[in-house]
């Protein structure tokens, strides 16, 4: 009967530990969960210190602004050509900014040296934080509702409009520039979705048009002339054919790297397609199940599935072309920069992209992102005064020097200096010709399209389907957000 | 009873026992008070955040000015009926959990019989090496990983290759990129669990493994009636550990799969889990009320899974 007892209440006693055990456990995981999503956050930033996003740019590789070293001069507020700042200092400009904005190694660089020269002239103390990618939106997002977040920051100009419908956004002041100082100063591309309603909301950065980039190298070793721009998709098919070689059935160099990052195709080949971008300015739903997407579907899909001139297997999710394992790529343009210091033996050229469709409306698709100020900011006036000196014509040419980005100010598109780059001049002359890629979202409907992509190359479905189930998908994503007119 | 009686029952306490309650009232207050930092911690950091969740999860909830408007079940039905990504996204995340947890209780427990064993030289420096990838950042070993599975030059089918295995392409593969992320979490986590079922191994008293062997019992007679009940404690904390931790999978598929021009959980959400699911719908379009109904239904399942667990795997044993 003793024993009995001990028994049951040893039995008794281990049930209670197991259950304090298990009680312990789940209140540890849920901490630990904690941990790891916030860990994750904090040890991403590691990993992922040269994020960049879809339709962004880092040029990660590009020297550190100094503008002593370069011999840059610091860039007026004012749009002013060059030579000392005009801080425009007014008695409400005295309290410190934060500015927030995604990481990339060159364009922190470059803020922290403006912030030097802004301060040397006499402008506000800037607080500047430089997140990774990965965590951006999360942080920006919480910060913003819960009041804390930063005066200044940097957003895609495909979901300014949102930001602005949550109120989070001041208004560009007619001080700082009216409508028509706007529309008088930068290229249309730029500045096309930071009107909403009438006002603008931003002002722009880290402009870029996608590109084609080919190894010279690769293109004389198959006999293909890496000086001409492709006239037609089928040219740029066969050439993709010839660049490609195979060692049994591993491919061991890639025509075309396109399944390591296919998003700067079907970007482009998506704005270029519809007659008015992807999106129908009427009714703000998108325009892309339709035969002519369709046909640029096919044509980018089918060089995986059924040219094979790359392979997502094949040095999986790498840079192929900045390996010098791949003929040509499609990229922003400031992989000019890039790849020139990722891999200095790379001998390659920055060409217009070869058509995606029959007939289509332009020859190149632009990205950009803008700067834009929180109704929150305390210092707007600050604020916009440092926007101002970080996006005037003085700036843009240490952007462009050092960042490799393309200016948004029309101003220096006909600058005979930075065009004496043939690299450069390209490039100019791609921006002055581009539209922009037009979607009302970003990571929202990157996703959506990228789901496109991965179900006809890797899970082999019909492009038409694939594609109709992407623009259904994408149609609901912007009902739920409310902007479809 | 007259309202008066009970006092009259304590006018007949002993001094002796009144002062001991009163002692025992005085310790169970400072208990409170010390207890309380923690407490109020719990309620703020995690309680509060798990009743705002359920409020929100009424709502469709944009972040900022934006209004906020009440749909009641809305998310939840379309959760639970609509949407084919949630629904992939849970049952990557039970594949996952089931792929995981058993392999890994089982390496772990073999991995501790092993090493518990006195006749086994350098014991120390095995556990030691077997504990290592534990403490090491999970980000850190998923990039490892991530190359090691790399399909083309990766040491994993490089290694395949040598034995005439033509390794598939892990993480580029829908139908292998989830078992990337296992072999991975399997190899990293073992050792975590060889720590438990050590601790459990030595708490068996010798005695009864004595007592067995001279009744005549074998090795696996031992390990099967002996060590394997008495482990049950050690076995059940492992299994629900490792359930809870399966089914919170994030980080692993995050760095694995995502890259700069990629979003995580593909190809072709094939490593979507719920918590990656909770957290691109939150913060992709800055909606709460979606993802904070995705995280309460992941909080239910959390909590019958590891009810319905106790009730599996919790034995019942006597020394």
């Amino acid at each position: 009967m003793r024993q009995r007892r001990f028994n049951n209440r040893s039995t008794t006693r281990s049930k209670t530990v197991a259950t304090l055990l298990v009680a312990a456990a789940m209140v540890g995981a849920a901490c630990s969960s904690d941990e790891s999503s916030s860990g994750s956050g904090a040890t991403t930033a590691t990993t992922a210190s040269s994020t960049e996003a879809p339709g962004e740019t880092t040029g990660e590789t590009t020297a550190p602004a100094d503008s002593s070293a370069t011999g840059a001069s610091t860039p007026a507020p004012d749009g002013g050509s060059s030579g000392e700042p005009a801080v425009d200092a007014t008695p409400i400009d005295n309290g410190d900014i934060t500015h927030w904005q995604h990481h990339s190694d060159a364009r922190a660089a470059l803020v922290e040296g403006f912030i030097g020269s802004y301060s040397d002239a006499g402008g506000a103390k800037v607080n500047f934080e430089s997140i990774p990618y990965s965590d951006y939106f999360v942080r920006l997002g919480g910060a913003l509702e819960a009041g804390n977040g930063p005066c200044v920051f940097q957003l895609p100009a495909n979901i300014l409009a949102e930001f602005e419908a949550r109120d989070q956004l001041a208004p560009v002041p007619d001080n700082v520039m009216t409508n028509a100082q706007m529309e008088a100063t930068f290229t249309p591309a730029s500045i096309g979705l930071l009107n909403v309603g009438g006002t603008y909301y931003g002002m722009p950065t880290d402009v870029q048009t996608l590109m084609m980039f080919y190894n010279d190298d690769l293109f004389e070793a198959a006999g293909l002339d890496p000086t001409k721009d492709f006239e037609t998709w089928d040219e740029f098919r066969e050439a993709a054919i010839v660049l490609t070689k195979a060692d049994g059935d591993s491919l061991s160099q890639a025509g075309v790297d396109i399944t390591s990052s296919p998003y700067q195709y079907y970007y482009a080949g998506l704005t270029v397609a519809g007659a008015d971008g992807l999106v129908d300015d009427a009714t703000n739903e998108v325009t892309y199940a339709s035969d002519v997407s369709y046909q640029m579907w096919e044509r980018i899909t089918g060089l995986v599935t059924a040219d094979k001139v790359d392979d997502p297997e094949f040095l999986a999710d790498q840079s192929k072309f900045g390996s010098g394992l791949a003929g040509m790529t499609m990229k922003e343009y400031t992989f000019n920069g890039v790849y020139a210091l990722g891999n200095p033996d790379l001998n390659f050229s920055v060409h217009m992209p070869p058509p995606f469709v029959d007939g289509q409306t332009a020859p190149v698709v632009s990205t950009s992102w803008a700067y834009a100020v929180s109704a929150d900011c305390d210092n707007p006036v600050g604020a916009w005064n440092w926007i101002s000196y970080l996006t005037s014509e003085a700036a843009q040419r240490i952007w462009i020097a050092e960042g490799g980005e393309l200016p948004s100010r029309i101003a220096l598109l006909d600058d005979p200096v930075l065009a004496e780059d043939p690299a450069v001049a390209t490039g100019f002359a791609a921006l002055a010709e581009a539209v922009p890629y037009d979607t009302i979202g970003w990571d929202d409907t990157f996703a959506i399209q990228q789901q496109i992509w991965d179900s006809i190359v890797v899970g082999d479905a019909d492009v038409k389907s694939a594609v109709d189930e992407g623009a259904a998908a994408e149609n609901e994503l912007y009902e739920s957000k409310g902007v479809i007119k | 009873m007259s309202a008066g009686a009970p006092s009259k029952t304590r006018a007949f306490r002993p001094a002796k026992l009144r002062k001991g309650n009163s002692v025992k009232r005085r310790q169970a207050k400072w208990a409170y008070v010390f207890l309380s930092p923690a407490i109020l911690l719990f309620l703020v950091t995690v309680i509060y955040p798990m009743l705002r969740s359920l409020q929100y999860s009424f709502f469709k909830w944009p972040l900022g000015n934006a209004k906020k408007t009440f749909i009641g079940f809305d998310n939840y039905q379309k959760l639970l009926f609509q949407d084919d990504l949630f629904h992939t996204s849970v049952k990557n995340t039970l594949y996952f959990t089931i792929l995981t947890v058993i392999p890994t209780i089982a390496i772990a427990l073999g991995l501790a019989l092993l090493l518990n064993s006195k006749q086994l030289r350098g014991r120390g420096v095995f556990r030691t090496i077997y504990f290592i990838p534990v403490v090491t950042s999970l980000v850190a070993v998923s990039y490892v990983w991530r190359w090691l599975l790399e399909p083309t030059f990766g040491l994993v089918n490089t290694a395949l290759g040598w034995i005439g295995i033509d390794g598939p392409g892990w993480l580029a593969d829908p139908g292998w990129a989830m078992e990337g992320v296992i072999g991975m979490t399997i190899w990293r986590d073992v050792g975590y669990y060889m720590v438990i079922f050590l601790a459990g191994l030595q708490t068996i008293p010798k005695e009864i493994h004595e007592a067995a062997s001279i009744d005549g019992a074998n090795a696996w007679q031992r390990f099967r009636r002996v060590t394997f009940p008495l482990l049950n404690p050690s076995i059940v904390l492992a299994a629900i550990i490792g359930v809870i931790y399966g089914l919170q999978l994030f980080t692993q598929v995050y760095v694995m799969t995502g890259t700069p021009s990629k979003l995580p959980g593909g190809p072709l959400n094939s490593t979507t889990s719920v918590v990656l699911f909770i957290v691109q719908q939150a913060f992709r379009p800055l909606e709460m009320g979606y993802s904070s109904a995705a995280a309460i239904l992941l909080f239910l399942l959390i909590m019958v899974v590891t009810l319905v667990q106790l009730k599996v795997v919790q034995r019942k044993f006597e020394y």
